[in-house]
């Protein structure tokens, strides 16, 4: 390598690139809804997160076709059905069209006896099934006799049509121009519903299913204007990951320009800027592996926030060139600021480690990419600046005059700390920190995708439910049972007015208990023909009119059963099934969802009647806010922990360098000051401002703690070592705080303006943090004894 | 997820069971062409009908009696007065059944099951002298009668022949007078009597 330090400087960013280029390429990115949740603590919280996670949810999607006539509009959903169903890649395919085949009607009408809530012993006496007669004759008269024809003769007890009449009555959605629109939107929508075969966490299928959609959209030749809109769990692991990484790549570009335009400004060295990004982009490839190797995969949203987070790593660069003296070589001034440097880096790593016992994936995975970055960061520049810059005489121009006045005004200056006790009060005043109970806040999902969602749930009829009785046992039949016992004890709840009603995959398939009851219930074939005879005599029927349904009914007293294996033929109600009834790892598990529901205790009343230990009530709103705030209190304890070990770390190393435990503490408690109020008046602003606390502000809080570290230690330390020039010296230290604290804004004022609400919480603290602390390191600093 | 109600698809099917009385002047031997446009010079009518329905499995036919409306370019409306009230209307895409005695009304779009539009069509393309629209969903087979005429239509869809086997249509110049269904469940036939034009 050349000994010129450009060339130097330039070789190192690009033997830096070229890493960074293998290390994207090597490491798996991923962008896992379910990392960004944290850990449930009670079973309704773990079987919620196992339902987000793995659910029979996380493989449906919801699509609207809008922004054309109807008629084009059914067409191309016609089209796209069409397309999906053909690609393989779909369970099931609803659009309104065709949802009930041949096969699927005759396995039901086989059947309908053993389905059907109708069957019952006092059905197949004479005088019910002399009513049903004169009703089925009253029916071949009207306009739709040619389908009593059709299925009256066989089933004149009605069941196939209770049956259909009960799955049919829960429809919410407009059927026209042959396919499902959305009732009441202002403009047409055509709404398709779909369940992919691939899993919910096999996030590639995933990918390629919305793919699929998007495929066949494009070969239906859509009209002008026309859009496709889709959503499910497969677009918002996509949605997220774009959001993220379109709000990291403005702030990257837009905050990169910023901060080469700043230090150009105050170095005019070209050198200076390379010399900044070396350690910056160390520092972030060491974070990305330390996160691969630990965890396996990096989350796309970790890499981005970890990455805006380790532009407080610019720090370090900017503290050692600033702070050399005139003469000094570059490797001694980097000796000289070791020990301080190192205790700040030390700390901040401290804190930041912290986040790794936290227990919420993506919180661990922020706290090691952010140790692990700001460790290569501090080293790089101890060890790597002074080997690139060996003797390069970069150095700040002097600082604008009336800005020099002014901070030497501060400098010392007590009325800043006015402000603690004020934000104590202003804190006091609103309540405390108020802290976020709303999962979706913690989401990187953004806002008009997640309403989106929400309107096609509505408008497809499957709002996100607030409640829902989770089963489980060791095989269907178990979990169907128990659904047939939640009904039976939710029936009377309906009748109340305490719940509106209640979905349950019982309904849709009993269980063969119950199938094998209504056999019991069904007589034999000469009872029954008796009893037709009875029944008819008078009436206007040839004497075999009704030998189908004597046959029926001999054919059903012999049926085996219907399991959801059987259903299998039967892809409609198999998909509606699915969402109530699955197989997991062996076990089944089943929901029985109640709406409308307005009386909770006589609901949780019912259900603890049952006494099952194997039926569990979750509240969805209640246990997801548990949830949150059992996570944000773990983090706040692991946050806490590590300030408390950062005080001691401090403590004892200022301890040791001023020899005696008493100064060390009091040497600590001082540079911890700026950095307390700094926090205090942080919190106090969000709270001013509006902002429900998340982890990731207690994680911003611990990043800005870190670097007002640095500040206090710097502008904190004892007088200067060359005595006569402590003027110069104190300048100096105070210019190059003062571009960090710039540089820093600069990064993180902008992450205000991202779309993320994550990163617009992180960016605020950290801002607000950095510029506390600085105010307050500085005013808490020791006056200078001679003034210039 | 959604069901469609079954029932309506045949609700339907009667659809086909309606017919429509056209202007009364007889034509020497005519054309398909000609009848065609005949029926397509009547905008508007009323007629009275007496349908009698033959199902297997009932000992004697199921008779109705009521009046029939059509009024071009595709509204078509079937009102049985005995023994049961109840109003079949169809107008652009859309089918509606009322049985006022049971307070029930439902209504769908013609394509919602494939085989609803042919039995619509089958009478109300006939009624409007819409020859392209029958030609779409049926093989026509016309033949000239000594009073008037007589046409066959049979589904080209194999779906719909499963269900409805052939319509048989009888006029008189540009008005029809019987409709004959036959489907699987039995054989309707619908005897229509034309009221005075200008009525």
């Amino acid at each position: 390598m050349s000994r010129h330090p450009a060339a130097r400087v330039l070789g190192a960013l690009l033997l830096l690139a070229l890493l960074g280029a293998a290390l994207l390429r090597g490491v798996t990115f991923r962008a896992e809804m379910s990392d960004l949740l944290p850990p449930g603590s009670t079973p309704g919280a773990e079987f919620l997160l196992r339902e987000l996670r793995s659910g029979a949810a996380t493989t449906l999607l919801l699509a609207g076709i809008e922004g054309a006539p109807e008629p084009e509009l059914a067409r191309l959903s016609r089209a796209v059905a069409d397309g999906l169903r053909a690609s393989g890649r779909f369970a099931f395919v609803g659009n309104g069209v065709q949802d009930l085949d041949e096969a699927e009607r005759d396995l039901l009408f086989r059947y309908r006896y053993l389905l059907s809530p109708a069957t019952s012993p006092a059905l197949f006496e004479a005088p019910a099934l002399r009513d049903k007669m004169v009703a089925l004759l009253d029916g071949l008269r009207s306009a739709a006799s040619p389908l009593l024809a059709r299925f009256g003769f066989a089933d004149p007890a009605g069941a196939f049509f209770a049956l259909l009449g009960a799955w049919m009555g829960e429809s919410h959605v407009a059927l026209r121009e042959g396919v499902w629109f959305a009732e009441g939107a202002a403009a047409p929508r055509a709404l398709i519903i779909a369940r992919a075969k691939a899993s919910g966490t096999d996030l590639d299928a995933q990918a390629a299913t919305v793919g699929a959609f998007h495929e066949a959209y494009e070969a239906a030749k859509p009209a002008e204007g026309a859009r496709l809109l889709v959503s499910g769990p497969g677009v918002f692991s996509t949605a997220a990951a774009a959001a993220v990484r379109a709000d990291v790549q403005m702030i990257s570009v837009l905050s990169g320009l910023l901060i080469a335009a700043f230090l150009w400004w105050r170095y005019r060295s070209l050198l200076m800027l390379a010399a900044v990004a070396v350690p910056l982009l160390a520092g972030t490839l060491a974070g990305t592996l330390a996160v691969a190797l630990a965890f396996g995969a990096v989350n796309g949203a970790a890499f981005g926030f970890g990455m805006t987070m380790l532009g407080i790593i610019a720090d370090y660069p900017v503290l050692l060139v600033t702070q050399r003296r005139p003469g000094e070589r570059l490797e001694e001034t980097a000796r000289r600021l070791w020990p301080t440097l190192r205790l700040a880096a030390a700390a901040a790593t401290l804190g930041l480690s912290a986040m790794l016992a936290s227990g919420f994936p993506l919180l661990a995975q922020l706290g090691l990419f952010g140790a692990a970055g700001l460790l290569t960061g501090v080293a790089v520049t101890r060890w790597g600046l002074p080997w690139l810059l060996p003797g390069q005489a970069i150095g700040p121009r002097p600082l604008p005059l009336p800005l020099a006045r002014a901070l030497a005004g501060l400098r010392g200056a007590r009325w800043p700390l006015l402000a603690l006790p004020l934000a104590a009060l202003a804190l006091l005043a609103t309540g405390g920190p108020r802290w976020n109970q709303d999962l979706n806040r913690l989401s990187p999902v953004p806002q008009a995708q997640r309403d989106l969602d929400a309107e096609l749930r509505r408008q497809l009829g499957a709002p996100d439910v607030g409640t829902l009785i989770a089963l489980g046992g060791e095989d269907a039949e178990s979990v169907l049972r128990a659904a047939e016992r939640v009904g039976a004890a939710l029936g009377p709840l309906v009748a109340q007015g305490a719940i509106g009603g209640f979905d349950s995959p019982a309904r849709t398939l009993p269980s063969a208990a119950t199938q094998r009851a209504r056999q019991g219930m069904l007589p034999d074939a000469e009872a029954l023909r008796a009893r037709v005879a009875t029944a008819a005599a008078g009436l206007p029927f040839r004497a075999n009119a009704f030998d189908r349904f004597v046959a029926g009914v001999a054919e059903s007293r012999a049926l085996p059963p219907l399991t959801p294996a059987g259903l299998a033929e039967a892809p409609a109600l198999s998909a509606r099934l699915a969402l109530l009834l699955s197989e997991r790892g062996g076990t089944w598990q089943g929901l029985v969802v109640p709406s409308g529901v307005r009386d909770m205790p006589a609901l949780r009343k019912a259900v603890d009647g049952l006494g099952d230990p194997g039926i569990l009530l979750v509240a969805v709103k209640a246990e997801t806010e548990g949830v949150v705030a059992a996570t944000t209190a773990q983090a706040l304890r692991w946050a806490a922990l590590g300030g408390l070990g950062v005080l001691v770390l401090l403590a004892a190393v200022l301890g040791r360098q001023r020899g005696g435990a008493m100064a060390g503490l009091r040497a600590a408690l001082r540079t911890a000051t700026p950095i307390g109020g700094a926090l205090l008046v942080t919190l106090a602003l969000l709270n001013l401002g509006g902002q429900l606390l998340t982890p990731f502000h207690l994680v911003a809080l611990l990043l800005s703690a870190g670097v007002g570290m640095d500040y206090a230690l710097f502008l904190g330390s004892a007088a200067p070592a060359i005595p006569g020039d402590a003027a110069a010296e104190a300048e100096r230290t105070l210019g190059s705080v003062l571009n960090c604290t710039v540089t820093t804004l600069l990064t993180f004022g902008l992450l205000a303006f991202c779309g993320t609400p994550v990163l617009r919480g992180i960016g605020l603290t950290v801002a607000l943090g950095v510029a506390a602390a600085f105010t307050l390191a500085l005013a808490l600093a020791p006056r200078l004894r001679t003034h210039p | 997820m959604t069901l469609r109600p079954c029932s309506r698809r045949a609700a339907l099917r009667l659809a086909a069971l309606l017919a429509w009385p056209g202007a009364a002047q007889a034509q020497p031997a005519p054309t398909l062409q000609a009848v065609m446009a005949a029926l397509a010079a009547r905008r508007s009518g009323q007629a009275d009908f007496i349908e009698t329905k033959q199902i297997p499995e009932l000992d004697a036919p199921l008779g109705s009696t009521g009046t029939l409306a059509w009024q071009a370019p595709d509204r078509l409306e079937k009102h049985t007065l005995a023994p049961v009230e109840e109003i079949l209307r169809v107008e652009g895409d859309r089918l509606t059944l009322a049985r006022p005695a049971q307070n029930l009304e439902r209504s769908m779009g013609l394509d919602d099951v494939p085989e609803i539009r042919p039995l619509v069509e089958s009478i109300r393309a006939t009624l409007a002298g819409d020859l392209a629209t029958l030609q779409r969903h049926f093989e026509i087979e016309f033949r000239p009668e000594a009073a008037g005429w007589r046409m066959w239509l049979r589904p080209r869809s194999l779906r719909v022949r499963a269900a409805l086997q052939s319509v048989e249509v009888t006029g008189l110049g540009g008005e029809l007078t019987s409709l004959v269904t036959r489907g699987n469940e039995g054989t309707t036939r619908l005897l229509i009597t034309p009221r005075p034009a200008g009525r």
